[in-house]
């Protein structure tokens, strides 16, 4: 709250200032738009924090690695005791993993034990042939946050790409 | 750990606020090492996994495009302690609108110092020059073609573009010759650039000659796609309107007769054509393009109103005197005609409702949430005030004043659908909290326990028996050999060895008892490794369940802890709710007076036409009275009217 707080006087101070100097409809628009980003942060942290406890959840990330032999078209993660994630992904989601970005899925809700994890990306291989990259194993889930990260990593030498999970 | 995007933001925009007004230009901030140090002071933490995770999902929002998930999703904000990261923000910034922002950030010591802010660069040279400020958008796109790398072909040209132009606007030829040569041939934003050189070129009294070689290659062929052949025509009509200004009325009329039939050029293409052909005194000629013009487009295009007057002009001096008074009357006629649709349409009622009607055309979700702040905008829909307005729509303060207008509307249409998720949100937290209350995860726990209380008991006395077996000489024998092996034994006895018949016997049964033994001495290890395995396992799945059994009964504790929070954890929702149900009343009141300066603006447009159309009118009527004080006086001379009767 201390950030919020100093924030929101930077934020008074500014807008007092520029006001004087710009479009008094963009600086309104502007700061509307301010508004919007700073409730959306926090309807991000409640998701985040205020629903359900931290310690039950657990966090699914997807990175590419390399990405020439494999582009993923859907994603689907399935398991006992797991709500069910569908994904279908664009052309700008594929751009951004193969610059290294890694996304973010939806939290997971998971009572503490081992799960079966079933992750299906579905995609196209460097011959423009469709198809699966499949993982499937035993994930822990203790008392902390849950990530896992699923890697798509290309392998050079048989020219196709696996998909392995790290968890922590 | 929160906010520090907020903060980014707010920090920026405080260096720039304290910059505008600063006595030292050089009293810069650096809001990367703010950034730093406010976070060190709040006690931001964080493992270089947590640290690389966090970069890489902002990574993944801004290359996504998601500017708006790039800001505030909160898995991504510990990237913002990261210089290269912010260095990226104003470019989001930008692309949500937040024009002042992106400044603000820009104008940090240690933003400007990053490398990878080209495209930020980039964009703001495109406002630069799209707000005319030329000296700023040379420097800008200077800045940008400097990390040439990070932009795409299209954007390296049209960043070459906007400085061709900046230098031709100041009327530096040489430099915007220079500039142009930098520039790919046959893209469309060279094309731009020659249109613009041209201009400037034409300020500076370009010869006919050297106008023809420049603009050869941009006039030789007629595009099938409209954008293309209008940017073609706009050619020809600039420089067939140049050359008729230089008295060189024949190349005018060369450029203006191959304008094409349908192009945004097309109507100012007709007019002039006309008046290049009136001037080299072809009247008859001059007055089919004009009949095409007022045919075919709307009477409160200016070219048509324009047209009308000089069709009666042209009449006149084509038939002189009384008789092309039926002309003029029919121009001033049209003209009332222009001007009764204009105010018409010059109804803050009507105007608004057509701008209503063009809000209504925007989607509620396009899936990308950068929509939510500023959505590309929309075509509007086509109807008879559209087609009334269409000059309209390509006149700066009207577009700007309906992008503000559209983003507003998306906002509020973000505002609704956040307003029902947190409502959801909330719904789910107080069901959470119900099942809790429950006591499910007790009672699993219980269950858990009591399983593990038996597996205990059941390795125990695996344990008792394994010792046992271990004291057996025969071990690990199944109860049917060892009956087998008793029952032989006892044979052995009952035959004994009296006669020689019973000797036999019992040596059979002995022998057979002998066989059982060795074939149950043979099958021991095999038994005892699957009996101690099956030990082993036990005591695993009972340590696995203990483990998990804890791991539960921690949560079960966090759990405690964390529900017993729940009213302030339901009050903090209500909160923001109450923020969303502010802000939704703040974008209702912002959409109306934004509404009312779309209205504005197109009545200002409105009231040019008006005022264009007064002075045409003005003129003709004045022309009416002129034949008419001239037919007059001649009869006057001749003995009035009273001759002809």
């Amino acid at each position: 709250m201390k950030f919020l707080a100093a924030g929101m006087l930077w934020i008074l101070g500014m807008t007092q200032a520029v006001a004087e100097t710009q479009d008094n409809a963009q600086l309104e628009i502007e700061s509307a738009k301010r508004s919007v980003i700073e409730i959306g942060n926090e309807i991000s942290e409640i998701e985040d924090r205020l629903v359900s406890p931290v310690s039950t959840k657990a966090s699914l990330y997807v990175a590419v690695s390399g990405g020439r032999f494999f582009k993923p078209l859907t994603l689907k993660v399935s398991g006992a005791g797991i709500t069910p994630i569908s994904y279908v992904y664009t052309q700008a989601d594929v751009q951004a993993l193969a610059f290294g970005g890694v996304q973010p899925l939806p939290a997971i809700d998971m009572a503490p034990g081992n799960h079966r994890v079933k992750i299906v990306v579905h995609g196209m291989d460097e011959r423009q042939q469709e198809r699966d990259l499949v993982y499937e194993g035993i994930v822990r889930k203790g008392e902390t946050h849950l990530k896992m990260l699923l890697s798509i990593v290309d392998n050079a030498a048989q020219r196709s790409a696996v998909a392995t999970l790290r968890t922590w | 750990m929160q906010k520090l995007g907020l903060l980014a933001l707010a920090i920026s925009a405080a260096a720039w606020a304290s910059s505008a007004t600063a006595e030292s230009p050089e009293a810069g901030s650096d809001l990367v090492q703010q950034l730093n140090q406010a976070a060190v002071a709040a006690g931001v933490k964080a493992t270089p996994r947590e640290h690389a995770l966090s970069k890489r999902i902002y990574l993944y929002h801004y290359f996504s495009g998601d500017q708006f998930a790039a800001l505030t999703d909160s898995r991504a904000d510990l990237s913002l302690l990261d210089a290269d990261i912010l260095g990226t923000v104003p470019d989001g910034l930008m692309d949500l609108g937040m024009q002042s922002h992106a400044i603000a950030m820009l104008g940090d010591n240690g933003i400007a110092r990053q490398p990878g802010t080209a495209i930020t660069w980039f964009a703001l040279a495109q406002r630069a020059s799209e707000n005319d400020h030329w000296p700023e958008a040379f420097q800008l796109a200077d800045r940008a073609l400097s990390e040439s790398g990070l932009l795409t072909p299209d954007q390296v040209q049209e960043a070459h573009y906007i400085q061709v132009t900046a230098s031709a606007q100041q009327n530096q030829l040489d430099k915007a010759h220079s500039e142009l040569d930098k520039m790919t041939a046959g893209t469309r934003w060279q094309s731009f650039a020659r249109y613009n050189l041209m201009l400037a070129m034409m300020r500076q009294d370009v010869g006919s000659d050297e106008l023809a070689e420049f603009i050869k290659n941009e006039i030789s062929i007629t595009p099938d796609d409209y954008n293309e052949r209008s940017l073609r025509d706009r050619f020809l009509v600039t420089a067939g309107r140049y050359e008729m200004r230089q008295k060189h009325y024949p190349e005018a009329v060369h450029y203006l007769r191959n304008v094409s039939k349908n192009s945004s050029a097309t109507p100012d293409g007709l007019l002039q054509y006309g008046w290049a052909l009136s001037k080299q005194w072809q009247y008859d000629q001059a007055l089919q393009p004009w009949r095409v013009l007022q045919d075919n487009y709307p009477i409160v295009n200016l070219s048509v109103l324009e047209s009308l007057m000089a069709t009666a002009y042209v009449a006149e001096l084509m038939q002189g005197g009384i008789k092309s008074l039926h002309v003029y009357e029919y121009a001033e006629k049209g003209m009332l005609t222009g001007l009764e649709q204009i105010d018409r349409l010059n109804d803050d009622a009507l105007l608004l409702a057509w701008i209503q009607q063009w809000e209504k055309r925007l989607p509620e979700t396009s899936g990308n949430e950068d929509d939510a702040l500023h959505p590309a905008l929309h075509n509007l829909q086509d109807d008879r005030t559209s087609r009334a307005l269409i000059s309209l729509f390509s006149t700066a303060p009207f577009i700007t004043a309906q992008q503000q207008l559209q983003d507003v509307v998306a906002m509020q249409n973000w505002v609704t659908e956040r307003k029902q998720y947190l409502q959801n949100l909330q719904t789910e937290a107080s069901d959470n909290n119900s099942r809790f209350a429950e006591g499910a995860l007790l009672t699993d726990i219980n269950a858990a326990t009591e399983r593990l209380h038996e597996l205990d008991n059941s390795i125990l006395a695996s344990v008792d028996t394994l010792r046992a077996e271990y004291r057996q000489p025969f071990r690990f024998a199944t109860d049917s050999e060892k009956a087998d092996i008793a029952h032989i034994e006892s044979l052995i006895l009952e035959a004994g060895t009296d006669t020689e018949a019973s000797a036999r016997e019992a040596n059979r049964a002995m022998l057979l008892a002998g066989l059982a033994k060795w074939q149950v001495h043979e099958q021991e290890p095999e038994r005892r490794a699957a009996a101690e395995a099956d030990l082993r396992a036990r005591q695993k799945q009972a340590k696995e369940l203990n483990e998990q059994i804890n791991a539960a009964r921690t949560m079960q504790d966090q759990m405690a802890s964390f529900y017993a929070n729940t009213d302030s954890h339901l009050s903090s929702m209500a909160a923001t709710y109450t923020k969303l149900e502010q802000l939704e009343q703040h974008l209702a009141q912002l959409r109306s007076e934004q509404e009312m300066r779309v209205v504005a603006t197109a009545r200002e447009h409105l009231d040019m036409l008006k005022s264009r159309l007064k002075d045409y009118l003005a003129t003709t009527r004045l022309s009416i009275a002129r034949l008419y004080d001239t037919e007059l006086r001649r009869n006057a001379k001749t003995g009035g009217l009273g001759d002809d009767q």
